[in-house]
């Protein structure tokens, strides 16, 4: 019972001042530890740089670093409870890793690669008639209504024109 | 007919890295939308509430919008 693999992902913000050569070697030291302690991999994300939502305050050293970018990737592996305790002490003590997080999951894949349209629950037919009424009213027009229309916002566009030259006088 | 996003697409797992999706249930201020609104099944707005604040935790979204 104890041997039991149990399939976890860790994701991780790497440091953005990192030279991107760098970053492929730190992946492959994350694996070698992940394989040194009997894991299996399973997939990976390849980390990418990317914004931060909020600035994360990082402590390296003495000094407080404040990071508003970072190279995110992460990695699915499959390991054994007491290994994984571990591997978190290795992530924690690593201070070009800014910001991790280990979870249990599943063998498959489960970011979506086809996203289905969504709707909030009830706005299915107001979004629907609103479209379909929009595109009537522009089937509708004739050229010279446009042209009529083109005119009226040139008068507007004129008189607004007129008012501030008033005012500046 | 099924209001469950989630059940409605065979979505079994919800991925916190998948904020797309996540960013969908979410009110203007970045808070997680109620039941009420989401139309999800209590289990699948428990999974999606982790997954949002697991998210949130690793800056892919943001706690509070102003």
């Amino acid at each position: 019972m104890q041997n039991e693999l149990t399939v976890y992902e860790t994701g991780f913000h790497l440091n953005p001042s990192l030279p991107e050569g760098e970053v492929l070697g730190k992946v492959t030291d994350l694996k070698d530890h992940i394989s040194s302690r009997g894991g299996v991999f399973i997939s990976e994300g390849f980390p990418t740089l990317r914004p931060l939502t909020y600035t994360i305050v990082k402590r390296i050293g003495n000094e407080n670093k404040r990071f508003n970018q970072s190279y995110f990737g992460w990695i699915k592996f499959e390991m054994t409870p007491e290994a994984i305790v571990d591997f978190k002490k290795v992530l924690e003590n690593d201070n070009d890793i800014i910001r991790f997080l280990i979870i249990k999951t599943v063998r498959e894949d489960t970011m979506i690669s086809t996203r289905p349209e969504f709707r909030l629950p009830g706005e299915e037919k107001v979004e629907d008639e609103a479209g379909q009424s929009n595109e009537e009213e522009k089937e509708d027009l004739t050229p010279e209504e446009e042209a009529e229309i083109d005119r009226s916002i040139d008068d507007l566009v004129s008189s607004t024109d007129k008012e501030e030259e008033n005012k500046q006088e | 007919m099924t209001q469950d996003y989630f059940k409605a697409n065979q979505i079994k797992n919800i991925d916190y890295k998948d904020i797309e999706i996540l960013k969908k249930f979410l009110n203007p201020h970045g808070r997680i939308n109620s039941r009420k609104r989401t139309g999800l099944s209590a289990t699948h707005q428990r999974m999606l509430a982790q997954a949002i604040k697991r998210a949130r935790y690793m800056a892919l979204l943001p706690f509070i919008i102003k």
